[in-house]
């Protein structure tokens, strides 16, 4: 049965090309094009005819994909926002267990002083890589991209409001950010790790420098390394709610 | 001698009339798809065929803005089939629409029988 293969193939094309959000309901609406085609008569003729009536392929779906624009854009920002939300929670749990001392004389366990900056830093890392990878998404978009840029922006500024310094910690993690990615672009996958936590030991040291801030060594390795584990985190935590929302919503 | 004319409408014109040509025929029951398009066809003897695809995604595009609503059910023949019905807004649209269309049916066709006069 040629033409039906080549009416479900339309039907296919339609579907795939409109990007309705959901499994469910893009069957559903291959149910019904489906439907629309058996209506249309089983014969070869009236096949060829009804494919001839239903014009124009790329209008047909790209009108659909306007139709489920507002439902991707909501699905997309609640991606990003439990992406954000569980990369943040990952990078304070890091900071935190870097960060914990036993206090021997009274036998407590407290966090070290530099907590409160260091959790900081990290966070803005996870929020600028998540921010990196929607602007790098492909096919590129101008306005994606904006977007992003927008939103990086407005947490910088939210940040800054509510702790002080909030703002110096995004613009640092940006830096970071854009160091990593030439680190991991660089480096061959063995080395990747090692030169990784070299630099960020060195832009941590760095920035103690431009602080006149003095840490021994020792504390901007730790520093270096536990923003590497960071940074790890925060890549499989998208990469994870990505596939997540791909298999359960997409 | 009969002629039949089947006049090739603009697309502009033709998207505009799809809204009201779907809150027209589910004002009366609830209809799929290809019911629809054989109705519209029947009613204009044939002068009245869209290109039968772009009826889908108007008929999406009702339904997210709450003028129809759509349940799967097996019609006559044993098949399921989607059928989509008129809410409550979608009569009130339905009703609004055929006003206006009346009332700009009447004023066309006065004015174009001046035209020809």
């Amino acid at each position: 049965m040629p033409d039906r293969d080549a009416a479900a193939a339309l039907v296919d094309r339609i579907v795939a090309a409109a990007q309705i959000p959901g499994r469910a309901r893009r069957e559903a609406l291959r149910r019904e094009l489906r439907s629309h085609f058996e209506d249309a008569g089983a014969s070869p003729e009236s096949e060829r005819d009804a494919m001839r009536r239903f014009g124009d392929e790329a209008a047909i779906a790209d009108w659909l994909r306007r139709v489920h624009r507002r439902d991707r854009a909501l699905l997309s920002l609640a991606r990003i926002a439990a992406s954000v939300a569980a990369a943040i929670a990952a990078a304070l749990l890091i900071e935190a267990i870097v960060n914990l001392r036993v206090e021997p004389r009274a036998g407590m366990w407290r966090l070290a002083p530099p907590f409160a900056h260091t959790a900081m830093l990290s966070a803005a890392v996870a929020v600028a890589l998540a921010a990196a990878r929607e602007a790098g998404r492909r096919p590129f978009s101008a306005a994606r991209i904006a977007a992003a840029a927008s939103a990086y922006a407005i947490a910088a500024a939210a940040a800054q409001f509510l702790v002080a310094g909030g703002a110096t910690a995004f613009v640092e993690a940006a830096a970071l950010v854009a160091l990593g990615s030439i680190c991991s672009r660089l480096a061959p996958d063995r080395a990747r790790a090692p030169l990784m936590v070299a630099s960020f030991a060195a832009a941590v040291a760095a920035l103690h420098a431009l602080r006149d801030v003095h840490v021994a060594a020792r504390g901007d390795v730790v520093s270096g390394a536990a923003l590497a584990a960071v940074w790890a985190s925060t890549l499989v935590i998208l990469a994870r709610m990505d596939a997540a929302f791909d298999d359960r919503f997409a | 001698m009969l002629t039949k004319v089947i006049v090739e409408y603009d697309r502009e014109f033709l998207t505009g009339t799809v809204g009201v040509l779907i809150l027209s025929l589910l004002a009366e029951r609830e209809m799929y798809g290809y019911e629809m398009l054989q109705e519209a066809e029947r009613r204009s003897a044939r002068a009245f065929q869209l290109k039968e695809g772009t009826l889908y995604p108007a008929l999406h595009q009702m339904e997210r803005a709450g003028l129809l609503k759509a349940r799967w059910r097996d019609s006559e023949a044993g098949r399921a089939r989607k059928y989509y019905s008129l809410t409550a807004r979608g009569r009130r649209q339905a009703a609004s629409k055929r006003r206006q269309w009346t009332s700009i049916a009447t004023a066309m066709r006065a004015i174009l029988g001046h035209a020809r006069a």
